[in-house]
């Protein structure tokens, strides 16, 4: 089983809660000064992706795993902390032109990879960027493959016959379907799927292991191409002011506080409730 | 402006997205040229049996197509649509607020080679273009996207307001489509539903408490759920909660989870970031307790506790229980 998951390395956004943001050219500043992290709905990808390559190896069945993200040299380290993990190849699309809110691009470019490296049987990805924000480059994926997809994936198991029972949520429910590959498995909010620990030893050895770099050039590509793609278009971005009354209840001890709270503010309300 | 509503009526809760789609349709009245709501053409997927009687009664539209499917799957959908409109598409499509709703609209505008945006708050012309705004950055920004192919594509934020809908059955116009034998190989025959969702807990919930990671474990959680049920509440958690297994998915609150909109939203150890914020700011009174003052959700809330939520909760249940 070949099993591609792509994933983006994102600023992590929770560590500018409550700050004020700038803004220019319709692009924030702030995010590039605050430390990176895998995308979180990416890392569960990816973690999922690695149990499902546990289980396999489980049955004696083979299995490949590539992690390719579309990214500067700011991705290698966490492309190197992947093969530590376990993945058997980490790809880096260094492609120079800014494709942030272009997420046909992202697909496109995507799509191209599976086309030159394939076969694969999966493809496991994030559904939502947590700055894009776009929620599409998975569905556009599956648009320009053709592979049918799943969205709302909380885990998958079984790979003993080659298909794959999938769980997912979505408004509808819990649902499980049985899959055969090729198939776009699109992570939710997946419990117990947090990007295993590599040993020292296997970083170290991943130390060692190449990060494949591939460019526009190796598809014939040109930028131009990709920036065509640009639909809708970003014209504007402004901060969210989420900001409210903000009274600070004090007082010299936890249970006064409380009490002042329930009096004055509680009482009333939850008797009419 | 020529628009058409997709519902997916496979799912249990169709109701509640319907009742968003007519409020944002009533909200942008002037931009579709529109009186009501009701103006608006619907294709409505469904699945199960004999109930287009039902869904006649309930859909809140002039113009509906109603149509058969297996079961909930995206590509028969997108199959019938592309049959249906492809040749002679509206200028815009609206797709609920939900996880089919964002990956129909996207797919659908890929294949009618257009633009679509997910999660849209609101639309606008300016200057002769369609412009969509959805938070971006986790919530912290709002975008403008200016929508360029037509026909347009989108879906709904989560949890938008709603109305309640009605329309006399007579004067509905109902075609009905049968989909239900569409045959691909690709997609799975197989499909179990493990649960299905009732009405939600959080739907007539009016006091809410609201747990995040803050909590520390999953006893702490469960304990937690425990006062809550004593206390008449619902519990909902923030997404970290989730993801260490210490509540179900459905307690979970936020952009990808619940929007609820209490009369009192009791927020502990939870620090408030922009995605779970968005699940809880249509809440009446907002009271965070947090150790630490600097907490996001301190400013957004109505009321700050600065101590140990375990000492916060245990007081307030004396109080609560001594006066009941
Ligand atoms: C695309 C995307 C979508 C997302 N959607 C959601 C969503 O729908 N819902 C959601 O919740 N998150 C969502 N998130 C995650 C979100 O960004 C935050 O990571 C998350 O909300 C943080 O949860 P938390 O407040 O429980 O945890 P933390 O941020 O870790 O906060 C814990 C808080 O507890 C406080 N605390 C600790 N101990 C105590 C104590 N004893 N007493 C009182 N206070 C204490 C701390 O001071 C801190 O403020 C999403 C993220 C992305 C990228
Ligand atoms: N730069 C990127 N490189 C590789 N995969 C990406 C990139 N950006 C987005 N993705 C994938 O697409 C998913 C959805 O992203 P988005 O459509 O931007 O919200 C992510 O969770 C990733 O799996």
């Amino acid at each position: 089983m070949r099993v591609l998951v792509p994933f983006k390395i994102v600023a992590d956004l929770d560590l500018l809660r409550g700050k004020k943001w700038t803004i220019t050219n319709n692009r924030p500043e702030d995010p590039a000064f605050v430390k990176k992290i895998i995308n979180p709905y990416d890392e569960s990808a990816l973690e999922l992706a690695l149990k499902l390559a546990d289980n396999c190896n489980k049955h004696g069945l083979e299995t490949e795993l590539h992690a390719l993200t579309i990214d500067k040299k700011q991705a290698d380290l966490f492309l190197k902390k992947l093969i530590a993990t376990g993945y058997n190849l980490a790809s880096r699309f260094d492609c120079a032109v800014d494709l942030q809110f272009n997420p046909s691009a992202k697909a496109a470019l995507i799509a191209a990879y599976l086309e030159k490296f394939g076969p694969f049987d999966l493809i496991i990805m994030g559904m939502q960027s947590s700055d894009e924000d776009n929620a599409k480059t998975p569905y556009l994926t599956a648009e320009e493959t053709g592979w049918p997809c799943i969205s709302g994936i909380t885990g998958f198991n079984g790979c003993e016959t080659g298909s794959i029972r999938v769980f997912s949520v979505n408004d509808q429910g819990t649902i499980e379907q049985t899959i055969h590959p090729p198939y776009i498995l699109v992570v939710g909010n997946a419990p117990n799927a947090y990007l295993r620990i590599p040993t020292l030893k296997a970083i170290k050895t991943a130390a060692e292991k190449e990060i494949k770099i591939i460019n526009l050039e190796t598809f014939n590509i040109t930028p131009d191409q990709l920036n065509t793609k640009v639909d809708p278009d970003l014209i504007d971005l402004v901060a969210v002011d989420n900001s409210r009354k903000s009274l600070l209840i004090e007082g010299p001890s936890a249970e006064e506080k409380v009490s002042l709270l329930y009096d004055k503010y509680l009482k009333g309300r939850l008797s009419s409730l | 402006m020529r628009f058409k509503v997709i519902i997916n009526a496979c799912s249990p809760v169709f109701l509640r997205r319907v009742e968003e789609v007519c409020a944002f349709i009533d909200a942008h009245k002037t931009l579709f040229r529109v009186n009501h709501y009701t103006d608006a053409e619907a294709l409505v997927f469904y699945s199960q049996e004999d109930v287009e009687e039902q869904l006649a009664e309930k859909l809140p539209f002039r113009k509906i197509k109603l149509i058969k499917l297996k079961h909930y799957q995206p590509e028969p959908i997108l199959y019938a649509l592309e049959e249906l409109e492809g040749q002679n598409p509206a200028d815009l499509y609206i797709f609920t607020g939900d996880l089919a709703g964002n990956e129909l609209a996207v797919r659908f505008a890929s294949r009618m080679k257009s633009s679509s945006l997910v999660a849209v708050e609101k639309l606008d012309r300016q200057q002769g273009n369609m412009i969509g705004s959805k938070k971006v950055y986790s919530g912290n920004l709002l975008g403008s996207f200016h929508f360029i192919k037509k026909p347009y594509c989108l879906s709904l934020a989560r949890g938008m307001n709603r109305i309640e809908t009605s329309l006399p059955r007579q004067k509905k116009n109902i075609n009905y489509f049968d989909y239900s034998t569409y045959n691909d190989e690709r997609v799975p025959v197989q499909c179990r539903e493990i649960s299905k969702t009732e009405e939600q807990c959080f739907d007539k919930a009016q006091f809410v408490i609201a747990v995040g990671r803050g909590a520390g474990n999953r006893e702490a959680v469960a304990h937690l759920e425990r006062i809550s049920r004593q206390l008449g509440a619902e519990l909902g958690v923030s997404r970290p909660v989730v993801m260490n297994a210490w509540a179900p998915l459905n307690r979970l609150i936020g952009a990808s989870g619940n929007v609820i909109a209490p009369d009192i939203c009791l927020a502990l150890a939870v620090s408030g970031s922009p995605p779970f914020y968005y699940g809880i700011e249509n809440s009446k009174l907002i009271i965070a307790v947090n150790t630490d003052k600097e907490a996001p959700l301190v400013k957004a809330a109505d009321l700050v506790i600065i101590d140990d939520y375990k000492v916060i909760i245990e007081e307030l249940c004396k109080l609560i229980v001594k006066s009941n």
